[in-house]
């Protein structure tokens, strides 16, 4: 829980990392409200250059060079997904469905505010389109950097709990 | 043009289905009608032969995917023996559902309703307190029921639910050389779909997968927009220079028995230089084309270019899309689910075929640029075709300019409905249990 507490914990490290702790969850709030908001573009701009962004498929532990994800994007194709989804044209998202998403058990795992490093957390998204709701859950892995100040993403890991199951429309942003 | 509803009559007979596909057109209630679902559970998924699968997704001894055979769920799976069965996933004594996993790797299947035991070649292993039966039951009386018939064309296993019928050559018929379009993509005509599955599903009828060269400049076009961007992007390297209008070399076929194909291999012929080039930005490229070469000879050139995709649908439930194999499982007359599993081409590099994969994920799978488009609009279509005063689905694109072709396939322009019209009458034939 308190990963990124060192031992010594005097009063200024602690202060440290609780400010620490309430960047890392403000980012990842900001994350899930442009997710939900289908703001693809600012969406976008929270990307470091090089980047990951994964959801495997039939298992967690999938090898992405051997076996398919549902996403498996460089930025190449993150740029084409976007581009795609700011079309008129992706119909599958048209309607738009509505999103919440809930973002909890944030934990900064081998972090370091000025370079940045692994956040873990809980994501459950709750999905109405039409008459149809969806409830979508996962465990994400964050890879942050620091770039000219500004954290961004370097990588994102979604692990759907039903990734084995068999899934219709997934084409908002997880 | 209102038409009147038609009587409804169980069962269906002979005239009924003939009222329901018309040339160029047919009646909207063969994909919202649960009597008719149930029909061809019967006599099209009980009867023909069904894709089960491919070989090397089961290599090892004991490994097993689970399968559906219309209503019947099997399990594909090579016992000890190296054999590769097809069984129905139902214990012998009262009829449980043997395995639920839906893939690995086992030594024998065990029915915890009683403890009854199976084999992985399906032969009855142990009955639990067996002196309550006045006789043996391990004499092959019990064991798992296999299909009443299986075959194996150049790796890829059918099965069918009915004892007769014609023969797998026979009923393939001009499919067999599409299928070689896939499985000659490689030197050493080895495939490998290990890579997993995207199991995707719609609220729709079955028979609305089919193959259609019309709608990908308009359905897809956000995809096609990205193709303009970046003509390497995704599939965009098999489909440079717009195969889908009606100017291109493009063709739609019937390829007889309900198979049909978006024939696109003319097109991507003009283009082998160019898909040459797009291997050879890979680890291993210029070594792959070298053994397309060495193994094919004149062919390599359209195998190449071909890039393993006849685009070829096998009636009822296959498909040759792309990069991958498709099964398409009718759940109910308006569900349906899509097994899509990847085809990976022994002799290309570990880097070509992570390529296809890629390639792949960016069209395919549920967060995929274009399937989930498709079957957004077959939820759509479903939805309308409620409304039935007026009931008919027209299929009639290009019925005055298809022709018959050299080799007997029925042959139209890449926007022309020759598909659909192949499928519908295959369809009615079955239905008519003819
Ligand atoms: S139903 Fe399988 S042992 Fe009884
Ligand atoms: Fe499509």
């Amino acid at each position: 829980m308190m990963a990124a507490v060192p031992q010594q914990s005097g009063e200024a490290t602690l202060l440290r990392a609780w400010a620490d702790r309430m960047e890392v969850e403000q980012f990842l709030f900001r994350e899930a409200e442009l997710a939900d908001a289908h703001q693809y573009t600012d969406w976008q701009a929270l990307w470091a250059k090089e980047l990951v962004y994964w959801v495997p498929a039939n298992a967690d532990d999938v090898d992405p060079a051997r076996q398919i994800s549902f996403i498996y994007d460089n930025r190449a194709r993150l740029e084409d997904r976007i581009f795609r989804l700011n079309t008129p044209f992706a119909h599958s998202q048209r309607p738009r469905p509505r999103l919440v998403r809930t973002v909890a058990n944030i934990q900064l795992v081998d972090y370091d505010s000025s370079r940045g490093g692994t956040v873990t957390s809980r994501v459950c998204i709750g999905e109405t389109r039409r008459d149809e709701n969806n409830i979508w859950m996962a465990r994400v892995k964050h890879v942050l950097v620091r770039e000219g100040g500004k954290l961004l993403m370097k990588e994102k890991h979604v692990f759907l709990a039903k990734n084995r199951a068999s899934i219709g429309n997934l084409t908002f942003l997880l | 043009m209102n038409q009147p509803a038609i009587e409804w009559i169980r069962p269906a007979s002979e005239e009924m289905i003939s009222e329901l596909v018309q040339p160029g057109r047919v009646h909207s209630r063969i994909y919202t009608d649960p009597g008719i679902f149930e029909l061809e559970m019967d006599r099209i998924f009980g009867r023909t032969w069904l894709l089960i699968g491919h070989e090397s997704e089961i290599p090892n001894p004991g490994d097993y995917k689970l399968r559906r055979m219309g209503k019947a769920p099997v399990i594909f799976v090579r016992g000890r023996d190296n054999t590769v069965r097809v069984l129905l996933n139902r214990c012998r004594h009262r009829g449980a559902q043997i395995c639920e996993e839906e893939t690995g790797n086992t030594r024998q299947f065990t029915c915890w309703f009683h403890g009854w035991s199976f084999e992985n070649t399906g032969k009855l292993l142990g009955v639990t307190q067996p002196e309550g039966y006045g006789h043996a039951l391990n004499d092959g009386s019990m064991d798992l029921t296999p299909t009443p018939r299986m075959d194996n064309y150049r790796g890829f296993i059918f099965a069918s639910l009915s004892a007769d019928g014609g023969s797998l050559k026979e009923e393939l018929s001009l499919a067999t050389s599409r299928i070689d379009i896939l499985v000659d993509a490689s030197p050493t005509g080895q495939l490998m779909l290990d890579a997993g599955a995207h199991k995707t599903s719609y609220r729709g009828n079955w028979k609305m997968v089919g193959m259609d060269g019309y709608h990908p400049n308009y359905l897809h076009s956000s995809v096609v927009a990205a193709w303009k961007r970046n003509e390497d992007s995704g599939v965009g390297s098999t489909h440079r220079d717009d195969p889908y209008s009606d100017g291109s070399l493009s063709r739609t076929r019937d390829l007889g028995y309900g198979h049909c194909q978006l024939d696109l291999l003319n097109h991507r012929l003009k283009h082998y230089e160019r898909q040459c080039e797009f291997y050879r930005k890979f680890p291993g490229g210029d070594d792959y084309i070298a053994a397309m070469h060495r193994a094919h000879g004149d062919r390599a050139t359209l195998l190449i270019a071909a890039g393993g995709d006849p685009h070829v649908g096998v009636f009822p439930n296959m498909q040759i899309i792309n990069n991958h194999l498709r099964i398409i499982n009718p759940i109910s007359v308006d569900y349906t689910e899509l097994l899509m599993i990847p085809v990976k081409i022994g002799g290309m590099s570990n880097e070509l075929n992570a390529e296809r994969l890629r390639q792949h994920e960016s069209f395919y799978g549920p967060c995929g640029a274009g399937s989930p488009d498709d079957a957004e609009m077959f939820e759509r279509v479903q939805v309308g075709m409620h409304a039935e005063v007026n009931p008919w689905i027209d299929l009639s694109r290009g019925i005055e300019r298809e022709k018959v072709d050299t080799d007997g396939s029925i042959v139209g322009q890449i926007t022309d409905e020759v598909t659909q019209r192949g499928q519908a009458k295959r369809w009615a034939q079955l239905m008519k249990g003819k």
